[in-house]
C-alpha cells in the first residue's frame, strides 16, 4: 500500500513537472515574440550604419537570415518548429549575438562561470546565514543579537552592485589585495592545475564576497524569524526540564526544525542562479549567464533569449521537484497519502 | 551559564572592533592608488592595450563580417586586423593608398580599374593578386544573402570582375558609379579582399574565418572568451616592414568596465592606455590628476538632430519644419547640454573639411538656421494655426500641435536633454512635444514603419560625398506607407522634385565637375528649404589616452587620423606609437 502510496506521489509530481515546464516555456515563448521591435531589421540597421552606407538591405539577406533565425512563418509554426528543435536535436537555434553560433553554446560557456559562482556565493551564503541566524535568534535578548539583527536588516537592503563597488574599490583599487577584473588570471591557460584552481578562487573573492554579503543578511534574518517561533514550542522546554545541554537543544531541537523550510527556499534559490548576477558580472566582467542574457535581450536575440529561460525554468522547477521527492524522506511527519 | 554567554559576546566583540580597525588603518596608511597591475597575458610594456565598448564581446571564434554579428565589431579585427585597398583618411583630407596603389575609371563612370600594390602579401605568405580580389567580388554577387560593407552596392553596380594581370582588377559597372569608389576606401570598414586560398570552397554564410587571414602587420594571437579580450601580435614578416612597422608588440581590445569609475581608476593609473567608458568631466579630471593623461577631439560624422516624418500632416509643410527649426536653441544645447561643449549644426553634416566642398555659404545664408522662437510663433500664426482653449495650437484640420519625439537615447543622455529642450520651448508657442525613449529594436521598428512623429538622434549620412546623404531621401526610394516596413528606404518620407532632380543630375557625373557642383548647389538648396532633418549640434567624441608606455597619440595638436578606436582609420596609430620616453 504504502509503495503504491509513493508511487503515485512520484508519478503525479512528474506529471506536473512536465506540465509545468512546458506551460511555463509556452508563455514565455508567446512573451518575448510579442517584444515590439524587429530584431534582424535593427541589426541590420547597426550594421548598415558602421559600414557608413545606408543602402537597403537586400530582401534576400533579410528573407535567408529570417530563415535561420526561425523567425519565419507564423507564430505557431516557429513554435512547434523551435519545440521540435529543442526536443529531439537540443538545438536551440543559431544566436544573434555571435552568428551563426548556436545559442546553446554561447549558454554552456556561460554556464559553468554563473553556477561556479553564484551557487558557492548562495551555499556559502545559506550556512553562514543559518547558523549566525540560528544563534541570533536563540540569543535574542542580547545586545549584539540585536545589532547584528539591525545590521542584517539594513544590509540586505543595499544592492549587490553597491556592495560590490565598495569591495572592488577597496580591496582592489586601495589595498591591491584582490584583482580587478575577470574570471581568472589572464597569464594562465585553463587547465586543472592548483595554480589555475587557486586563480579562480582568487578572482572570484570579490564578486562572490558582494553576493554573500548581502544573501548571508536575508538568510540570517529569515532564519532568525524561524528561531523565534520555534522557542515558544513545549518540546523545547521538555528538553530543558530534562537538563539536556544546551548546545545539544540549539543543533538538535531548535536548527534542525528551523532548516527544514530553509532547504526548500535554498533549492528555490539554487534553481534561480541560472538567470547569473547581472550587475556584479558586468562589474567584474565575470563571463556569466546575466551578462549573457542582458546583451541577447538588447538586440532581441530570441534563440539565446529563450535558451536562458528555458534552462532557468527547468532548473527551477527541477530543484523544487527534487525537494518535494526528498522531504518525505527527510522529514518523517511528511505523509504523501494513501 | 551566563558567564560563559557573556564570553562569548566579548569575543564576538573584540573581533568585530579588531577587523574595523585594520580596515581602517589599511585604507589610510596604503597608497591611494595601488592595486594590482592588471593581468595581460602579454608583456605590458610591448602592448598597446585597448578597450571599447562596455558591451560585452560575443563572438570569439568568427571574424565574419559578411554575415549578422559573424564578428564582434569592435574587437581589433575591423579596425586594426585588416587593410582595406584606400585608408580615408578624415582627418588630414586626404585618401592613402595602401593595398591599390591607385584607380581609375573610363569616360563615362562605367569601368573601374584598380592597380594592387605587387608587394602585398597575407599573413600566411602567399600572395595577394588581383584573382582575391575578383573571387570576393564574384562571392558578394553570387551569394544576395550576403552582408558586409558594401556588399549590397556591389550587387547594385557590378556586372563583371575581371583580372587582365595578377594586380589589376577590373570592375564592369552595369550603370554609372562616379562614386561607387568610395566603398573602397577603409573608413569606419570598408570593402575587404578575402583570401581566395582560404575561402574558396567555404560557405561564405557560415563561414567563421578564424583565424583570419589578412594583410595586416597585426596577426590575431588569442581570443580569450571567459576574459572577453581579444590579442593582436605583430606579424615579423609584415609586406611592408621597411616602409613603416609598429614597436609595439601587441594590441589587445577588450570590453571596457560598465563602471565608469573603476574605468576611471585604470585610466590614471596607466593599466590601460585608453578608456572607452569615461566621461568628459572625468577626462579632464583625469588630466588635472596624472601628467601622463592626455586626448585628442574629433568630431563624428554625424551631427545630432532631429528627423521629421514628412509624411505626416502638417508636419509635411515645410514651413511647420522650419518653424521647429526656430525652437532648437543650439546655443545653449551645444555649452551646457551636450559634453563636451561643442558647436551649433547648421547644415546636415559634419564640419570635416573633406565635405567642405558640398556647403554654398549663398544657400546657407538664405536658409539660415537659428535660434528664433518669435519667428516660429509669426509662422504658425501665418498658417493659422492659432491656440485653442488648453493653449495649445491647432492646425486648420482640427488636429492640435501635439506630438512625440522618440529617441534611442536614454533619460538623461544628450539626445534626449535636446528633445526636452526643444520641446520645452516649443510649449512657449503653443506646440505640445512629448519626449519617449525608445530601445533599440522598437526605435528602429517605428522609424522603418514610419510610425512616428518626430527623432532625436544622429544626423547621418554625408562622409564623403553630400550625396551619401541625398541620395537615401529620393522619391524612388521605398517609402514605408500603411505601416508597412521598409529596409533602410526612404524613412522620413520625403517627396521633393528638387532633391530627385538634384541628385539624378549628381549620380552620372564625379564630383569634383562643373556639373556636379552647380547639382550640389541646388541639392542644398531643395534640402535646407525642405528641412527634413533639423541639425542641432555637432558632436564631438574626445579619445582620452595614458602615455605611461605609449606616445604619439592623436591629439589636438598632431591630429594625424581619425583618433576613433572603433574605427578602421585607427589602424594608422600603431605604427605612429614609440615608446614613452624613447
Amino acid at each position: 500500500m504504502h509503495r503504491r502510496a509513493v508511487l503515485r506521489y512520484v508519478v503525479r509530481r512528474l506529471a506536473i513537472y512536465f506540465l509545468t515546464i512546458f506551460g511555463s516555456f509556452t508563455i514565455a515563448f508567446l512573451f518575448f515574440r510579442m517584444i515590439p521591435g524587429n530584431p534582424l531589421g535593427a541589426l541590420l540597421t547597426s550594421l548598415q550604419q558602421r559600414s557608413a552606407y545606408t543602402t537597403a538591405a537586400s530582401q534576400e539577406m533579410v528573407d535567408h537570415y529570417t530563415e535561420q533565425l526561425g523567425l519565419s512563418g507564423t507564430i505557431p509554426e516557429q513554435y512547434f518548429r523551435y519545440i521540435s528543435n529543442v526536443l529531439f536535436r537540443f538545438d536551440f537555434g543559431p544566436s544573434l549575438v555571435a552568428f551563426p553560433t548556436p545559442s546553446q553554446e554561447l549558454i554552456v560557456r556561460a554556464l559553468p562561470w554563473t553556477i561556479g559562482l553564484l551557487g558557492l556565493s548562495v551555499i556559502i551564503s545559506w550556512i553562514f546565514g543559518i547558523i549566525i541566524g540560528g544563534l541570533v535568534g536563540w540569543m535574542r535578548a542580547s545586545p549584539v543579537s540585536n545589532a547584528l539583527t539591525t545590521f542584517a536588516i539594513a544590509f540586505s537592503q543595499i544592492p549587490q552592485y553597491i556592495v560590490a563597488l565598495i569591495l572592488l574599490f577597496l580591496f582592489a583599487f586601495t589595498l591591491a589585495w584582490l584583482p580587478v577584473r575577470n574570471a581568472y588570471p589572464a597569464n594562465l591557460t585553463p587547465a586543472f592545475t592548483l595554480e589555475f584552481i587557486l586563480g579562480i578562487i582568487k578572482h572570484g573573492t570579490l564578486p562572490a564576497l558582494a553576493i554573500v554579503l548581502v544573501s548571508v543578511s536575508g538568510w540570517m534574518l529569515s532564519t532568525r524569524s524561524l528561531v523565534v517561533s520555534i522557542l515558544g514550542e513545549d518540546y523545547l522546554l521538555y528538553a530543558q526540564a530534562k537538563g539536556l545541554p544546551r548546545r545539544n537543544i540549539f543543533f538538535h531541537y531548535v536548527l534542525r526544525n528551523a532548516l527544514l523550510p530553509q532547504l526548500t527556499a535554498l533549492a528555490i534559490s539554487l534553481g534561480f542562479i541560472v538567470n547569473g548576477a547581472l550587475l556584479v558580472e558586468t562589474l567584474f566582467n565575470y563571463p556569466g549567464l546575466g551578462s549573457l542574457l542582458v546583451t541577447s535581450v538588447g538586440i532581441l536575440d530570441l534563440n539565446t533569449i529563450q535558451g536562458i529561460v528555458l534552462m532557468s525554468i527547468v532548473a527551477v522547477l527541477t530543484a523544487s521537484l527534487l525537494l518535494d521527492l526528498a522531504l518525505p524522506f527527510v522529514d518523517p511527519r511528511i505523509r504523501t497519502g494513501g | 551559564m551566563a558567564s560563559r554567554k557573556a564570553k562569548v559576546q566579548r569575543l564576538i566583540r573584540f573581533f568585530l572592533l579588531f577587523a574595523i580597525s585594520i580596515l581602517v588603518v589599511a585604507s589610510t596608511v596604503l597608497p591611494a592608488v595601488t592595486f594590482a597591475q592588471s593581468e595581460l597575458p602579454v608583456p605590458r610594456e610591448e602592448t598597446i592595450f585597448l578597450e571599447d565598448t562596455p558591451g560585452p564581446f560575443t563572438a570569439f571564434d568568427s571574424f565574419n563580417t559578411y554575415i549578422p554579428n559573424g564578428n564582434d565589431f569592435a574587437n581589433g579585427h575591423i579596425q586594426i586586423g585588416r587593410e582595406y585597398l584606400f585608408l580615408a583618411n578624415f582627418a588630414t583630407g586626404e585618401v592613402e593608398p595602401w593595398i591599390a596603389e591607385s584607380f581609375e575609371y573610363n569616360e563615362d563612370y562605367t569601368q573601374l580599374t584598380f592597380h594592387l600594390n605587387p608587394a602585398v602579401h597575407w599573413n600566411d605568405g602567399e600572395p595577394l593578386t588581383a584573382d582575391d580580389m575578383v573571387f570576393t567580388i564574384n562571392t558578394v554577387l553570387n551569394t544576395p544573402a550576403l552582408g558586409g560593407a558594401y556588399s549590397t552596392e556591389i550587387r547594385e553596380f557590378v556586372s563583371e570582375a575581371t583580372a587582365p594581370d595578377a594586380n589589376t582588377v577590373v570592375l564592369s559597372l552595369n550603370k554609372p558609379g562616379p562614386r561607387f569608389v568610395y566603398g573602397f576606401y577603409g573608413q569606419v570598414d570598408g570593402f575587404n579582399i578575402m583570401p581566395k586560398h582560404i575561402w574558396e570552397g567555404q560557405d561564405p554564410l557560415t563561414f567563421k574565418n578564424n583565424p583570419p587571414v589578412t594583410t595586416s602587420v597585426w596577426k590575431l594571437r588569442d581570443a580569450l572568451p571567459d576574459l572577453r579580450m581579444f590579442i593582436w601580435e605583430r606579424d615579423e614578416n609584415y609586406w611592408a616592414k621597411d616602409i613603416r612597422f609598429p614597436e609595439a608588440k601587441y594590441i589587445v581590445y577588450r570590453n571596457a568596465p560598465s563602471s565608469t569609475d573603476a574605468d576611471y581608476q585604470e585610466f590614471v593609473a596607466g593599466t590601460i592606455d585608453h578608456a572607452h567608458n569615461i566621461q568628459w568631466l572625468q577626462i579632464q579630471q583625469a588630466q588635472a590628476e596624472s601628467p601622463n593623461a592626455i586626448s585628442g577631439a574629433f568630431q563624428d560624422p554625424c551631427p545630432r538632430g532631429m528627423w521629421i516624418n514628412t509624411q505626416r500632416y502638417p508636419l509635411s509643410n515645410p514651413e511647420v519644419r522650419w518653424a521647429l527649426s526656430y525652437l532648437v536653441n543650439r546655443e545653449k544645447i551645444g555649452t551646457v547640454i551636450w559634453q563636451p561643449p561643442t558647436v551649433a549644426a547648421d547644415h546636415p553634416w559634419s564640419d570635416w573639411a573633406l565635405l567642405a566642398p558640398f556647403l554654398d555659404q549663398g544657400v546657407l545664408d538664405e536658409h539660415k538656421i537659428e535660434f528664433n522662437p518669435t519667428r516660429a510663433a509669426e509662422i504658425l500664426d501665418e498658417l493659422g494655426f492659432a491656440a485653442g482653449a488648453d493653449g495649445i495650437r491647432v492646425d486648420d484640420q482640427g488636429n492640435p500641435l501635439s506630438w512625440t519625439i522618440i529617441t534611442p537615447a536614454q533619460v538623461g543622455n544628450g539626445e534626449y536633454q535636446i528633445a526636452e529642450d526643444v520641446a520645452a520651448e516649443a510649449a512657449k508657442i503653443g506646440v505640445q512635444l512629448n519626449v519617449q525613449y525608445l530601445a533599440g529594436a522598437p526605435f528602429d521598428e517605428a522609424i522603418n514603419t514610419g510610425n512616428f512623429d518626430l527623432t532625436s538622434h544622429w544626423l547621418c549620412g554625408a562622409w564623403l560625398d553630400a550625396l551619401d546623404l541625398y541620395q537615401n531621401y529620393t522619391s524612388d526610394r521605398p517609402i514605408p506607407r500603411d505601416g508597412q516596413r521598409v529596409n533602410g528606404g526612404n524613412w522620413i518620407g520625403l517627396e521633393n522634385p528638387a532633391l530627385d532632380d538634384a541628385v539624378a543630375r549628381l549620380k552620372v557625373v564625379s564630383a569634383d565637375t562643373p556639373e556636379a557642383q552647380a547639382a550640389y548647389v541646388d541639392a542644398l538648396n531643395a534640402w535646407m528649404e525642405a528641412m527634413p532633418a533639423i541639425p542641432v549640434v555637432q558632436t564631438i567624441y574626445v579619445m582620452p589616452w595614458n602615455t605611461t608606455y605609449w606616445e604619439g597619440w592623436p591629439v589636438d595638436e598632431n591630429m594625424y587620423t581619425v583618433p576613433f578606436t572603433w574605427w578602421a582609420t585607427f589602424y594608422k596609430v600603431p605604427f605612429a606609437l614609440k615608446r614613452a620616453g624613447s
